[in-house]
């Protein structure tokens, strides 16, 4: 429990202080959100009963919200539901080569 | 938090599965009473980070666009480092910044606060300031460079920070003036730093180059903010109107301070 706990929050921070480089520095040199790019590539070669790229797309909408003028909760859960039917759909009609090696929660 | 996922993928929406996204969604909306308050511990948190990434992403960018302006610029800088401290420096950018809004008269026509750029939004054409309520600042107050540049306007205030909606966001609507011209037309933000006009009489002349002021009509902005220059003139024979592309005059990659304009009685919605 104490492991998930602190895996959790280092999965936050590491988000958060990515969100902060993509906001204060990317928006020199690109358009593209690696943030989004990062959880949009786990859950899609994460095996689908995991639940990493989950607790991701939770985490990643959380700060997201933080960060924007949307109300809390709002791209958290939306990005969480994005990325559990986005598993659904890999699961039942897609087979992509999961990549064994991913961290799991 | 997850444990509902469990292992049953049969189903997208099980019963478990609604009962925790309701009471995950009651949870946010908890929390929403406390959104202000929320966020604006967390910008206070990374405050000094973010507004040196800005910083350093700002000279940066603005070194690779013009390589020759970068040698001179990297000489400037290097005279200057050997001379000054890091935070003196500082200093004498926000002076400088000022003493230019003192030469246009800036401040003998406005209420004025300065604010410093820390960020921009990911997804949409916002920018967060360093100031907010307990500065005085509220929603709805004119955003402005120091030469008379319209940024755009305030939209969420919180503590000790604001949010600034950027002109060229989708939601963003400005009456404007072509002096030029002397016409009126309506001038629409599209969204990716990117905004066009609008509702420009037909009978009226439009040049390329000309400049597009903010009018009094409206009543969000204060009147002869400079918004832009006009390009791409689109004159439709089935439409009552001429369209034309707008032509930014700020970068916001070179923006680290702005100005606040504080007359609210006038400028808010």
């Amino acid at each position: 429990m104490i492991e998930k706990i602190i895996k959790s929050l280092i999965m936050f921070f590491f988000f958060y202080y990515l969100l902060i480089l993509e906001m204060s520095y990317l928006p020199f040199f690109t358009f593209v959100s690696f943030a989004i790019l990062l959880v949009f590539l786990v859950n899609l070669f994460e095996e689908p009963k995991e639940k990493l790229g989950l607790f991701l797309a939770f985490f990643l909408g959380l700060i997201i919200d933080i960060f924007s003028s949307n109300y809390l909760g709002v791209a958290a859960i939306g990005f969480l539901l994005s990325a559990f039917i986005l598993k659904f759909i890999l699961f039942k009609y897609v087979r992509i080569p999961s990549i064994s090696g991913m961290p799991k929660i | 938090m997850l444990l509902v996922y469990n292992q049953n993928m049969d189903a997208i929406f099980t019963k478990k599965r609604i009962i925790f996204i309701i009471l995950l969604v009651m949870f946010f909306w908890i929390l929403s009473f406390f959104n202000s308050g929320i966020k604006n511990f967390f910008y206070s948190q990374s405050e000094r980070f973010q507004a040196s990434l800005w910083q350093n992403g700002s000279n940066s960018s603005f070194s690779m666009q013009n390589q020759e302006e970068l040698n001179k610029k990297l000489i400037e800088e290097n005279q200057k480092l050997l001379s000054q401290l890091g935070d003196l420096e500082n200093m004498r950018s926000e002076n400088k910044f000022l003493r230019e809004a003192l030469d246009l008269q800036l401040n003998k026509d406005f209420e004025l606060m300065l604010g410093r750029v820390m960020g921009k939004d990911i997804a949409k054409d916002f920018i967060l300031l360093n100031i907010g309520s307990k500065d005085g600042v509220k929603q709805g107050f004119p955003v402005v460079l120091s030469n008379k540049i319209l940024l755009g306007k305030i939209i969420d205030v919180y503590p000790d920070y604001s949010r600034v909606m950027l002109i060229t966001d989708k939601k963003s609507k400005i009456d404007v003036e072509i002096p030029e011209s002397k016409g009126f037309a309506l001038v629409r933000g599209d969204g990716g730093l990117k905004i066009s006009m609008d509702m420009f009489p037909k009978d009226k002349d439009l040049n390329e180059g000309s400049l597009v002021l903010t009018s009094a009509l409206g009543g969000n902005y204060p009147e002869g903010m400079v918004v832009g220059k006009i390009k791409n003139v689109k004159n439709f024979d089935n439409e009552a109107f001429k369209k034309s592309d707008i032509e930014l005059v700020f970068n916001l990659n070179e923006i680290n301070n702005v100005f606040v304009i504080k007359n609210a009685e006038i400028y808010n919605d």
